[in-house]
């Protein structure tokens, strides 16, 4: 890390497990501790929760997004009001994506050019461009710990000459962000790999990011629908060569096995609107798969929906109870199936950390697969992974 | 196996309006007196319930607002299923000693006697448009409006009703009984008090010490009259004025009140849910009611709208605002300066204005808290004014200052 360059933030490795590593990330705000995962909070808030029972999930991080934000209540009055952290009385740390991804998987019309997204003002219609200078300056005004670069992006299943041109236009646009950014003492601005499933431009990608000594890198461009076996092979390729005193982060992967997966190959921060979506539509995570609560074989079940489990729900309800709020379609449903499925994450992720300090990470994960899948029927993608990584699946 | 009785005992009067005090006891099968396991002082307000908990309110929540309210009413139907009774299966009772908020000790002793007492009703707390539709001897499914809803029709006979209660286990049981509303026949709001005795009755055969009569008979003097004299006649704890919130208006309410109070005994508790303004609030309450229920706090939630209202007269502010007015974008106040509600204490109004604009839940959340919070203070404020004989004063300076403008 170069002397002169201001950065906000600080890593310090605590433990190694083959390519798994357990860190604490130094940020304004809070020492989070990694593997972790952020739970997405679009609009400045997550499901109902106060942030006080987002603070009891011990969550140290949560999202914001760019373009929900920048559109509410826009960049000038977040600006007024002091910042997303006032806004919502967070006191932890917050991390805000660049607003292009929402905006092309959001806007039909959404294209790119040189110049930035270009898309159409979901108000009068009108033709609107999100430049990597204003993607910094609204994400200055929300003032998150974490920002992410406006990047090209690509679907995976996008092949041939775009994903090229993606990937060197990312790198072009870095340089814009990195200059238009203006408080990088208070805020860390994170570089996005792209080159989609091409190992090639991904390390092409990935150089040119680090010739930037940015405060950390994320790998972009995933969980679009490809298939498993590129997936990983691309999160391992990416884990292993980025630099090891910078944070990684895998973005929009939160389904337990990834995590589980990823984490083993070195991945230190992932996000997800899975734990708090899924919750919605009244569907439990648990150790052994999911449990669907609407289904009647709820509707006499008096246990919590984990033993072990210490999150609010678990503490004082029994599945029928949220049977009954799901059947009635009880708002409370959602926020008490939100702050379980956060919970269950924090405790994923705890649980591979610990694992990584004590030196049983193999253990762990064989018992994690055991329990997800009885029959033995582990995807084979994930047992590569996993080998890859030193860890032999029974 | 010890039994819970009801019992109310007054403590000050202003006129006909009264405070007192409300315990559930548990008493042996001899009827021996155990201990008092629960205490609510009246006037009072019981949160309504959705499902066994206020609308968005979760136990953290809820645990602090039993420093205000620690009642709640719950229709009796969604629970039916359950064989533990009603506290068991929403974790309140014994089970909500589990969760404490943060930094916060067991409850011992006194600090027990704060637990949420439960209140069963058939009628939907949260939704008086549906009233509780008495057929012959089924209690018809149109009662039960969001079962209806989720659940498609079901009957349920009297016998099953009966049942339903005692197997719930509920703090207060209020009997199963048929509302009509204000404009009906005569005939049948004759009919509504018939079928509410007779239901009560079969009640009383299996549940004793905590069953509330409901006075029936719409907006007949006659049949009320009857309704009161009958219901007075039996061993239950308490009375609830059925079909009140039902279209009539504020003389009509208090002429209905009149009608009634004369035939039963002063030293029972009296129930009258439906009713919510602060206005009808008051007008009950200078008629002698005790303990209210209505969606009315909440239902301000929903429209965006927080009140603020104020019983001190030399404090000037409006009755409520509109939280989804733009002009609130940048306002870094708390909803109401000086409230000590969840929200209050860690929100601004510009928070709640960008969660109503982009239709976040912890809007509602937000506002049901502080508007509950608010209107149950506002409970308070009116007990103490009866308790220093000021009650009158209390009423006059609020209705001359949000009433005569025809404010709401
Ligand atoms: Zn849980
Ligand atoms: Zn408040």
């Amino acid at each position: 890390m170069s002397e002169d360059k201001p950065v906000a933030l600080r890593l310090e490795i605590v433990a190694r497990w083959g390519k798994a590593r357990a860190t604490l990330l130094h940020l304004p705000h809070a020492i989070c501790e990694t593997p972790m995962f952020m739970p997405v909070g679009t609009q400045g808030t997550i499901k109902g929760l106060t942030s006080e029972q987002v603070e009891d999930v011990h969550c140290n991080l949560i999202l914001g997004n760019t373009y929900h934000l920048g559109h509410r209540p826009g960049p000038e009055v977040m600006k007024e009001l002091g910042g997303l952290h006032q806004l919502m009385n967070w006191k932890r740390n917050l991390l805000t994506d660049s607003g292009g991804f929402q905006m092309v998987s959001l806007l039909q019309l959404a294209n790119i050019t040189e110049q930035g997204v270009v898309f159409r003002s979901p108000h009068d219609g009108s033709e609107m461009v999100l430049t990597p200078e204003m993607s910094m300056q609204i994400q200055n005004c929300i003032g998150a710990d974490i920002m992410m670069a406006l990047d090209d992006v690509v679907s995976t299943v996008t092949t041939g000459p775009r994903v090229e041109e993606a990937m060197h236009r990312t790198l072009r646009w870095i340089d814009r962000c990195v200059e238009a950014h203006k408080r990088p003492h208070e805020q860390n601005l994170f570089g996005i790999v792209q080159g989609g499933l091409d190992m090639d431009l991904r390390s092409q990608c990935l150089k040119g990011l680090v010739e930037r000594d940015l405060p950390g890198y994320a790998i972009g461009g995933l969980s679009g629908g490809e298939s498993k076996h590129h997936f990983w092979r691309v999160v391992d390729k990416c884990a292993a060569e980025l630099p090891e005193n910078k944070p990684r982060y895998l973005m929009g992967v939160g389904y337990s096995l990834d995590l589980l997966v990823c984490s083993c190959l070195g991945v230190d921060m992932f996000d997800c609107v899975y734990p708090s979506r899924t919750a919605r539509f009244g569907v439990a995570l648990v150790k052994t798969g999911t449990l669907i609560l609407k289904h009647r074989e709820f509707s006499k079940d008096f246990r919590p929906l984990d033993d072990e489990c210490q999150c609010m729900a678990c503490r004082n309800y029994t599945r029928a109870y949220l049977h009954s709020l799901v059947v009635q379609k009880e708002q409370l449903a959602g926020q008490l199936l939100t702050a379980h499925n956060l919970t269950y994450q924090m405790d994923l992720m705890r649980g591979i950390r610990n694992s990584i300090i004590e030196g049983n990470l193999d253990r762990f994960a064989q018992k994690f697969i055991d329990l997800q899948f009885p029959n033995g029927d582990c995807p084979s993608w994930a047992r590569d992974a996993l080998k890859s990584a030193g860890i032999d699946i029974q | 196996m010890p039994m819970r009785k009801v019992e109310w005992t007054p403590s000050v009067t202003e006129g006909e309006a009264r405070t007192g005090c409300l315990s559930i006891v548990r008493v042996d099968e001899q009827g021996n007196h155990i201990d008092r396991i629960k205490k609510i002082d009246t006037p009072c307000f019981f949160l309504g319930s959705r499902a066994g908990a206020p609308p968005n309110f979760t136990v953290d929540i809820w645990n602090e607002f039993k420093k205000k309210c620690n009642a709640v009413q719950i229709e009796a139907e969604t629970i039916s299923q359950f064989g533990r009774g009603i506290h068991d299966f929403i974790a309140v009772g014994e089970k909500q000693n589990n969760f404490r908020p943060r930094g916060k000790p067991e409850a011992t002793g006194e600090e027990r006697l704060t637990e949420t007492a439960i209140y069963l009703s058939f009628r939907d707390p949260l939704n008086y448009n549906s009233i509780c539709n008495v057929d012959g001897l089924a209690v018809s499914n149109d009662a039960f409006s969001f079962v209806v809803r989720q659940r498609g029709k079901m009957k349920l006979t009297t016998h099953q009703g009966v049942k339903l209660l005692k197997d719930l286990d509920g703090d207060l049981i209020e009997s199963i009984s048929m509302d009509v509303p204000y404009h009906v026949t005569s005939k049948k709001m004759r009919r509504s008090v018939d079928v509410s005795i007779h239901i009560l009755d079969k009640i009383l055969e299996s549940n004793t010490g905590n069953v509330l009569g409901v006075i029936q008979g719409g907006s007949d003097e006659r049949s009320r009259t009857v309704s009161a004299k009958e219901t007075a006649k039996r061993n239950v704890c308490g009375f609830v004025l059925g079909s009140f919130g039902l279209g009539e208006d504020l003389s009509q309410q208090s002429q209905m009140i009149r009608w009634i109070l004369p035939h039963i005994p002063a030293e029972k508790v009296r129930f009258i849910p439906g009713i919510g303004t602060p206005l009808q609030i008051l007008e009950a309450v200078s008629l002698g009611c005790d303990v209210f229920n209505s969606d009315y706090p909440h239902l301000i939630g929903e429209y965006g709208q927080a009140i603020i209202f104020s019983t001190d007269a030399s404090v000037d502010r409006p009755y409520k605002i509109n939280l989804r007015d733009r002009k609130f974008q940048l306002d870094q106040e708390p909803i109401l300066k000086g409230c000590t509600c969840y929200g209050c204490q860690n929100h601004t109004r510009a928070y709640v204005c960008h969660l109503l604009a982009t239709h976040e839940m912890l809007a509602n959340v937000l506002l049901s808290v502080h508007n509950c919070w608010h209107y149950l203070e506002f409970f308070r404020e009116m007990r103490e004014s009866i308790g220093r004989g000021g009650f009158n004063r209390f009423k006059e300076t609020f209705l001359e200052r949000y009433y005569s403008k025809a404010e709401e």
